[in-house]
């Protein structure tokens, strides 16, 4: 019986989790925040996103302001009340840090949500180079002049 | 009394961290940056280490490159026959015939022509093909029997999986040949630093989403580093990887790092980590890898010698 208690919770507090995943999904995709944003700088990010992706870069251009933006995700518990927070930072459209805070309200919920938490994975963010002081960097193949001039020449007709 | 000025930089009077000669110049279809430290060279003889690169670097391609009309893999292209390959073949024709039985043919130099189809061919078309020609197999093609490779029926191979790594190699095999035992060499983001003193090089590893940003810096002395990711050499839903079986660019990797004691090892591991876990490749080679995933997440070997960038897990 207490078993199924158990199941029961567990699931809502996946349940929880899918929701809150739902918010932030949202927050990112929509430009819609339920939350609050702060630190907002005025420089508007370019194509950091852009550079990734196909030959139909138009379309995708979304841009999002710099600065931290906070999503809260509640829920109610047989314990009462609870609350999960992400906040994400944005520089130049590149997350480049996030924290997730949880405020349970009761034990019980306390151990779930630190299972939680213990299932999110730790992910990389970013730092520009100038601020790290690097000159050597190891990633994707550098292109040669001949590759990006192909790829422009086709981006340039798939737009026109 | 006289006081010593404080300064950020080593008291070291050695000049191995003083650069004699620094050469830039865009090859196989890479921005190269190779940087030789030491007593600075006078102009003649820089000048003259850089046309022997040159000259090596080039005679690589004409063997290896599926680009150029007059190279001996376009030759195998077009008739079949028996082929004299050159002393060089042999290293790297073993290592892709060992990943291609490690990762059950995903890894295969017989990609050339399906590479091609989708665009990524001799002039940079970078538009694919409505059919996309399917990959034979290693057995139905190819017998190697050093030097000699007998072709049953012209195909289009492709180096492009560890030949960049491999050729960081050779002009390292021929930079210490020439007396040079400090030297940096660059080949579009895979690198093999050699120092005698054993000094380690930091270098940032770049955001698989913007190339001025780095997720870590990974500090290496006389190891490789290769890097592979399809941030930059991408077009329509392809990247310079393609996946013999679907047919498809993998999209479940952002970037891909290999440390190794050669560029070789290290850029063909890269390539093969797109299609195998680490764990297939662990008996057979020494290396350390880090994998950045689709969602951002990071996994690497414990050895990796890099720091991150991460967000904590929460309560950590």
């Amino acid at each position: 019986m207490e078993e199924e208690q158990h199941s029961n919770k567990n699931q809502k507090i996946i349940a929880a989790a899918i929701v809150l995943v739902a918010v932030v999904l949202v927050a990112f995709g929509v430009s819609y925040f339920s939350g609050k944003k702060k630190d907002e700088t005025t420089n508007t990010p370019t194509t950091a996103i852009t550079d990734s992706s196909n030959t139909n870069t138009t379309a995708s251009t979304a841009t999002y302001k710099n600065g931290s933006y906070t999503a809260e995700g509640k829920y109610v518990s047989p314990g009462g009340q609870e609350g999960v927070s992400v906040t994400v930072t944005l520089k130049d459209g590149i997350v480049t840090d996030s924290t997730v805070e949880t405020t349970p309200a009761s034990p019980d919920s306390k151990e779930y949500q630190s299972d939680f938490k213990s299932g999110y994975k730790s992910q990389v963010i970013g730092k520009s180079l100038e601020s790290i002081q690097l000159s050597r960097v190891s990633g994707s193949s550098l292109t040669s002049q001949g590759f990006n001039e192909a790829l422009d020449t086709i981006k340039s007709q798939a737009k026109s | 009394m006289k006081r010593s000025i404080p300064s950020n930089r080593k008291p070291k009077a050695s000049t191995a961290n003083v650069t004699a000669a620094h050469f830039q110049f865009d090859a196989i279809g890479t921005a190269w940056d190779i940087e030789v430290f030491g007593k600075e060279l006078a102009a003649a003889k820089a000048a003259e280490l850089k046309a022997t690169i040159l000259k090596r670097i080039d005679q690589f391609d004409k063997h290896y490159s599926r680009f150029r009309n007059d190279s001996l893999v376009t030759a195998i292209a077009k008739s079949a026959g028996t082929y004299d390959l050159p002393a060089d073949a042999q290293p790297m024709l073993k290592l892709y015939h060992e990943l291609y039985k490690l990762t059950s043919g995903a890894v295969t130099p017989l990609i050339g022509q399906t590479l091609s189809d989708t665009g990524y061919d001799a002039s940079y078309t970078l538009i694919p093909k409505k059919q996309i020609s399917q990959v034979p197999s290693w057995e139905s093609r190819l017998n190697y029997q050093p030097p000699r490779l007998t072709v049953t029926e012209p195909v289009l191979l492709d180096f492009g999986a560890a030949g960049k790594g491999y050729l960081t190699d050779l002009i390292a095999d021929l930079l210490q040949a020439r007396g040079y035992a400090n030297y940096c060499i660059n080949a579009g983001g895979d690198i093999v630093y050699h120092s005698a003193t054993n000094d380690k090089l930091p270098i940032g590893l770049e955001h698989p989403d913007n190339p001025d940003m780095a997720i870590g810096v990974a500090h290496i002395a006389n190891q490789s580093l290769c890097g592979s990711s399809g941030n930059r050499r991408s077009w329509d839903t392809f990247h310079h990887i393609v996946d013999p079986k679907s047919l498809q660019s993998p999209q479940h990797i952002k970037a891909v790092w290999v440390t190794a004691e050669s560029g070789l090892i290290a850029d063909g591991l890269a390539t093969a980590l797109f299609f195998v876990p680490a764990n297939k490749l662990k008996n057979d080679y020494t290396f350390e890898y880090a994998i950045v995933a689709d969602d951002y997440s990071l996994e690497h070997s414990p050895h990796f010698p890099a720091e991150f960038f991460t967000n904590q897990p929460p309560g950590a």
